[in-house]
């Protein structure tokens, strides 16, 4: 408790009156320019495109050191949210950290999906644009071996990959927020439930399954953090950096993609109701996907407060497959400080290029 | 006690906060009863119902005043999209905008610091 004769000190009232008096000035003139400002700009690393077919678009991010390693970095973007969530902004961007510690990153991104879209299903995701992108990659840098990455679902399509190539190129796979026992995803338990979810009348007369459907569960399941994240904003309307980063991170967030309906179908009732990929019946291209078939080295990542994806879903990366060297980080932090933040600049990304770098030569 | 002195926006974040995390733990508790799931089951079924009657509404509506429809924009717009889609496929099959490997690109023999190599 604070002293009451502190509180009644005159000079430490005034100091923070001025303070205030000059913070709330701030406030409201910068409060004016957030509200007519113009979108604030994202992804700023030099990348190329290499490929693109529909929704799905292969970048390469040029690499910044005369000398990298060996063998070259895929990342999958979750299909419902756009990269440059990877490469935020100058400081706090993922990429950037890999290109400087020398690493030859790609990223398989995906742009909104049209209509003539809808079928795309996950054989399309996991059996088509992924080895698409990866033999590309093969070819641009001659190299046979590659590290396969994934954040949130994305994570789940390297996975699924994964497992369906077997021993193959894959020598490493990073896994960041990546759900693959979906009993444990309990939000969308509760909102995809058997019982009262009509998936197929979603997939039938929306075709496209839009942002909203899902979002509005994230809402749900925390109703206080868009208003007390406003609350916030305003509370630090004088903190340019605040203000920067609450811009660049609402504005990825109202850029969630819709997704296929055919790709939601599969997700809701195979991965969600069935729990397939960790019971083994999931098929894709025809084939069983078996997670013991995955023999690169693992690399789990997972958030301590994710809220979206608890730590119990990621399990059997780390208990079902063959792999003879699987290491898992938590991090402290929610879904997003995995791969955007100035803490895990600090924190996690020099675990990940520690690991990495031993096996990427 | 050597405490700091009362500062009025700190206890006003930290209300936020407190607010913030009540808030969310009831939600929490809630959206994981079955209650939760009737309810949600239901109102995405009768907002897609509701979505779908006021489009095909509209749609009518639009047609009689000889205007144009969401779905015909979206249509025309899915159109564009797919030739801008060829275009750029055309433009990276003829090698603008990949570039290939070249010697300019940088070498591949890179090792990890004897640091971080020690504890494999």
């Amino acid at each position: 408790m604070s002293e009451p004769l502190e509180i009644l000190d005159p000079e430490v009232i005034s100091k923070q009156v001025r303070e205030e008096v000059d913070r709330a000035l701030k406030r409201n003139i910068k409060g004016l320019d957030f509200l007519i400002a113009d979108r604030e700009p994202v992804g700023h690393m030099p990348k190329d495109a290499l490929y693109r077919d529909g929704t799905a678009v292969l970048y390469r991010y040029r690499p910044l050191l005369d000398e990298i390693y060996r063998v070259p970095l895929l990342v999958v973007s979750p299909p419902t949210n756009r990269g440059y969530i990877f490469d935020l902004a100058k400081g706090q961007s993922f990429f950037e950290y890999l290109l400087q510690q020398g690493y030859d990153v790609y990223n398989l991104d995906w742009n909104p999906p049209r209509r003539d879209e809808r079928n795309l299903d996950f054989d399309d995701y996991v059996g088509r644009f992924i080895p698409t992108a990866l033999d590309l990659i093969a070819e641009q840098t001659g190299e046979s071996d590659i590290t396969l990455a994934g954040y949130c679902a994305g994570g789940t399509l390297a996975t699924i990959y994964a497992a369906m190539e077997g021993a193959g190129r894959i020598r490493n796979l990073i896994t960041l927020a990546t759900p693959v026992d979906f009993t444990h995803m309990h939000l969308f338990q509760t909102w995809a439930d058997k019982r009262y979810f009509d998936v197929d009348l979603l997939v039938r007369e929306l075709e496209l399954i839009p942002p909203e459907i899902m979002l509005g569960a994230f809402d749900l399941a925390r109703p206080a953090n868009r208003t007390a994240g406003r609350v916030n904003l305003w509370t630090n309307m004088w903190n340019d950096e605040f203000v920067k980063s609450y811009r660049m991170f609402d504005r990825w967030a109202a850029e969630t993609l819709p997704i296929p309906g055919a790709y939601f179908g599969t997700l809701i009732k195979d991965l969600m109701w069935r729990n397939a990929l960790v019971e083994g019946t999931l098929e894709i291209c025809g084939q069983k996907i078996d997670l013991s078939r995955i023999e690169a080295s693992i690399l789990n990542i997972v958030a301590k407060h994710d809220h979206v994806v608890a730590h119990e879903s990621t399990a059997p990366l780390m208990t079902q497959t063959s792999s003879q060297d699987r290491e898992e980080i938590v991090s402290k932090g929610g879904h997003v400080s995995l791969v955007a933040g100035p803490s895990a600049l600090r924190r996690l990304w020099p675990r990940v290029d520690e690991w990495l770098g031993r096996r990427s030569t | 006690m050597a405490d700091k002195p009362f500062n009025p926006v700190q206890a006003w974040q930290e209300v936020v906060q407190r607010w913030e995390h009540e808030l969310n733990a009831w939600s929490g508790q809630f959206t994981k009863s079955e209650e939760f799931s009737a309810m949600i089951g239901q109102a995405t079924k009768a907002t897609v119902y509701a979505q779908k009657a006021m489009a095909e509404h509209t749609e009518t509506v639009l047609r009689s005043l000889n205007l144009p429809s969401k779905s015909q924009i979206e249509e025309l717009s899915e159109r564009l999209a797919v030739i801008e889609d060829h275009i750029a496929q055309i433009k990276l099959q003829l090698g603008d905008g990949a570039p290939k490997p070249s010697g300019t690109e940088p070498r591949r023999t890179r090792t990890p610091k004897a640091s971080s190599a020690s504890d494999e």
